[in-house]
């Protein structure tokens, strides 16, 4: 990517995202012009970088927030949760954009119909609410009518800009030295947008043949667009002092603005014909069914045609009813039509009406990686000086080569190889350490952006809420700090949802109006905790149990001597906790199955807290680093594994009559713990072994639950940096990645979770 | 080479930036009856077409065309998209 693109990507997001914090805060304090400051250079910053590129759509729609902003800050305009909604409308629409270019590095195609829309949206408030500022081109109401259309134009060709919504005569004259300053006239003008109609405006006598100078500007041009104003103010921007436009009257019937109605009829109805011809029926009433769905579609695309659907139009025209195959086609172009329909209206209206449908809030903070993160200076220094003195101990080897060819005693030769692998040793440990810290990013990078969340779910549902974030300094691995957004945003997203009450019910609890969320986050040992609460209405436990027992998570007897807190953690099991069964369960549950094991796949432990009436807690603890883990390595039919020594609570050989046997079911008595068996050997598929005497036990510890996993051998422990599976192996979800062995080898991670779940579920 | 002036004929071909305007301008002025062919013109400048507007020399290629060209035998009328 062109360097200077990725510089741009780079601190658009990062202006991106002062322009969103100043913009909340901003609203929360309408008063404070720091703010207001802060989100107008954000902005004009943006805008003025993109000009670098050519984007015109991105700078366009920037400059008119930042005109709106500029008109705020002159007190032209009051700033109201409207505008902000508009604004942060603008802010997604850009870190779209700015996607856009990462990914393509050119924006989608669209951009520029979007860019308008949200131009005339952005100004319209300039138009409404200031006298002062009509010379501001763009608005929603367009000026009146008061064009004369041109003489020469045919009669028919002004018909045919009827029913347009708007039309526009251009009178342009080029200065006399417009072509020294680079201006193509005619350029211009052919590129209109919109074009239908252009005419030359000749001088009245051209000068005598050998007296005129070619290289001066005499010829001007007359043509008629139909294109909103706003268009084409931009699109003769740079010659605005030589162009007149005046707005010429139409029969406007508005025929190319499809209502949002209209639209969804449109795509019901599809929907429908589509399934009409995927229902088995009658053989004979096959080619009738095919008819009748062809008209319908015809009619759809007849209705809702701007002129993207011709083609289809033309395609479904030229079905024939009869021919084999027509149903699978027609099917095929229902979808296209319906893919069409849809198109303009999904990415370009970002839900100005609010409906408590929570969907779409989720996909703005999509686990997005980083490109670059800012690093302290002294951090880079520590990796400067080891990386020197890593030189000088390389440099010592050649020396001991030498020394070997001298041929020095080999006991000798030994203890002075293992001197040096000392030093390389601490060289590498600290490297590591090192690298580690340059890699600690601040979970706060996180936590930003769920005032946005915050703030969008209280408007949509109504609740009024209160963030509270503590130790956003806490610092923990930037793949770490990454994957915590999706598990968090779910977090927050049901405790807004079903955690906090309304504002009526919490009056009638006797609570504050306002509910309280805290995001907290802390070091503690080697682990990172985030803590998410509410001061909500608690979770009820009797319905989890309720819910659990008809699912059949566990028997009766199990729940009934089940502790409470215990029971609590069920609302994380699987089966549980699918959306249909549990979204009328008072408390939360939504997705917690997915949180716990979003949570788990990074290496950490999640746990839930909650008293009726006064809130729930979650508290996540995850690794400080996901990079270097230490695993014990275990010996399966010749196969080396490894499992997080972490997980491991103790090693034992036990004689083989030890083993208690209940139908398919092994358990050991160890320290008056019943401890279930699982061998991995019948797990991968390996033969029994069964000539040894003793069995290796290894007890492994997966969220509170203790397992004895038989082994062939226990090995060393090590430290290896775990890679995730890729390719056709990504999905072998028994394995959490690999690691390299000193040797060369592939040491395969176990997920136990995973492995557990295989077993018994 | 975008303008090949000849035997009472121009030839514009491609891309005429503005700077041929001057040649054109002067060939088409010293010839009796001059004819020029745009039926290989791409895009030209509009000094260009104030020249060809200005000395109304004979005009061949411009059929079927629904480019700027046809700006000189009248107005054009574009399609809409």
């Amino acid at each position: 990517m062109n360097p200077l693109l990725e510089q741009f990507l780079t601190e658009g997001r990062s202006l991106l995202e002062e322009a969103s914090l100043a913009l909340l805060a901003l609203e929360a304090a309408p008063a404070d012009k720091n703010h207001l400051a802060a989100l107008f250079r954000a902005v004009h910053t943006i805008k003025g970088a993109s000009g670098l590129f050519e984007i015109a759509p991105f700078t366009k729609a920037v400059h008119a927030g930042e005109d709106l902003l500029d008109a705020v800050r002159e007190g032209d305009v009051p700033f109201t949760p409207d505008l902000a909604d508009m604004l942060l409308m603008l802010l997604d629409q850009v870190s779209d954009w700015l996607d856009q270019l990462e990914a393509h590095q050119e924006l989608a195609d669209g951009a520029d119909a979007s860019a308008d829309r949200l131009a005339a949206k952005l100004r319209q408030p300039l138009t409404e609410d200031s006298d002062t500022r009509t010379d501001t081109p763009g608005g929603a109401a367009p000026p009146p009518a008061t064009g004369v259309w041109p003489d020469d134009m045919a009669t028919e060709d002004k018909q045919r800009c009827a029913g347009e919504p708007e039309c526009w005569r251009i009178d342009y004259t080029p200065d006399a030295n417009a072509f020294y300053s680079g201006d193509d006239p005619l350029l211009t003008v052919m590129n209109t947008p919109g074009l239908r109609w252009v005419g030359t405006v000749a001088p009245e006598v051209w000068p005598e043949p050998g007296r005129m100078d070619p290289f001066e500007a005499r010829l001007g041009f007359a043509a008629v667009a139909c294109a909103d104003e706003v268009a084409l103010r931009a699109h003769f921007l740079y010659v605005e002092d030589q162009v007149q436009l005046t707005r010429l009257s139409t029969d406007a019937t508005a025929r190319s603005e499809i209502d949002g109605d209209t639209l969804a009829l449109a795509r019901d109805l599809i929907g429908s014909q589509r399934r009409l011809l995927a229902a088995q029926g009658a053989e004979q009433t096959a080619p009738a069914r095919i008819a009748v769905a062809r008209r319908m579609l015809i009619a759809i695309a007849r209705r809702c045609d701007t002129g993207a659907l011709q083609d289809i139009r033309a395609s479904l025209t030229g079905l024939d009813p009869e021919a084999p195959e027509a149903e699978t086609r027609l099917d095929g172009l229902a979808e296209a039509l319906g893919t069409q329909l849809a198109q303009p209206a999904a990415p370009n209206e970002p839900q100005p009406d609010l409906e408590p449908d929570l969907g779409p809030v989720e996909p703005k903070t999509e686990s997005r990686k980083a490109i670059s993160i800012r690093v302290d200076a002294d951090r880079i220094d520590m990796l400067m000086n080891l990386a020197g003195e890593l030189i000088v101990a390389k440099n010592a080897l050649p020396f001991l080569a030498r020394r070997a060819e001298q041929g020095v005693p080999s006991k000798t030769l030994a203890r002075e190889i293992k001197s040096q692998h000392d030093v390389i040793n601490r060289i590498a440990d600290e490297l590591q350490t090192a690298v580690m810290k340059v890699r600690m990013v601040p979970v706060g990078t996180v936590f930003g952006r769920f005032n946005r969340l915050v703030r969008d779910l209280s408007r949509k549902l109504d609740k009024r809420i209160r963030l509270v974030v503590e130790g956003e300094d806490t610092e923990a691995d930037k793949s770490v700090v990454e994957e915590l957004a999706d598990p968090m945003v779910h977090l927050i997203r049901n405790a807004v949802d079903h955690g906090l009450e309304t504002v009526a019910d919490r009056r009638a609890s006797g609570k504050s109006d306002e509910g309280t969320i805290r995001l907290k986050a802390y070091q503690q040992d080697d682990s990172v905790i985030i803590e998410v609460s509410d001061d909500g209405r608690g979770i009820d436990l009797d319905r989890v149990r309720a819910k659990a027992l008809e699912k059949g998570l566990v028997d009766a007897d199990t729940l009934s001597a089940m502790a409470d807190a215990t029971a609590l953690q069920l609302v994380m099991a699987p089966g549980l906790s699918t959306k249909e069964q549990i979204s009328d369960l008072s408390g939360r549950g939504v997705g917690m199955d997915v949180v716990a094991s979003m949570v788990r796949r990074i290496g950490g432990t999640i746990s839930l807290n909650s008293t009726a009436g006064q809130g729930t807690t979650v508290r996540i603890a995850l690794p400080l680093s996901m990079a270097v883990q230490r695993l014990m390595m275990i010996e399966v039919d010749g196969g080396y594994y490894g499992v997080s020594v972490d997980a491991v609570v103790e090693s034992q050989r036990l004689p083989r009559d030890r083993i208690h046997r209940h139908r398919d079911n092994e358990t050991v008595l160890l320290r008056q713990r019943m401890i279930p068996l699982l061998h991995l050997r019948d797990l991968f598929g390996c033969p029994p072994d069964t000539s040894k005497r003793d069995i290796n036990l290894m007890v492994v510890e997966v969220d509170g639950n203790e397992v004895g996993l038989v082994v062939d051998r226990f090995h060393a422990g090590v430290d290896a940096i775990v890679k995730p599976m890729e390719g056709l192996l990504r999905h072998s979800e028994c394995f959490s990645g690999t690691a390299l062995l000193g040797d060369g080898s592939v040491l395969l991670a176990l997920n136990l979770a995973e492995v557990i779940r295989c077993r018994w579920t | 080479m975008p303008l090949d002036l000849k035997d009472g004929r121009a030839t514009l071909t491609g891309h005429c930036e503005i700077v041929e305007a001057e040649d054109l301008y002067a060939w088409i002025c010293a010839q009796d009856d001059p004819v020029v062919d745009l039926s290989a013109v791409g895009h030209a400048h509009t000094a260009i077409l104030q020249v060809l507007l200005a000395t109304r020399p004979r005009i061949v290629g411009t059929e079927g065309r629904s480019d700027w060209t046809g700006l000189l035998t009248g107005t054009l009328t574009v399609a809409p998209t």
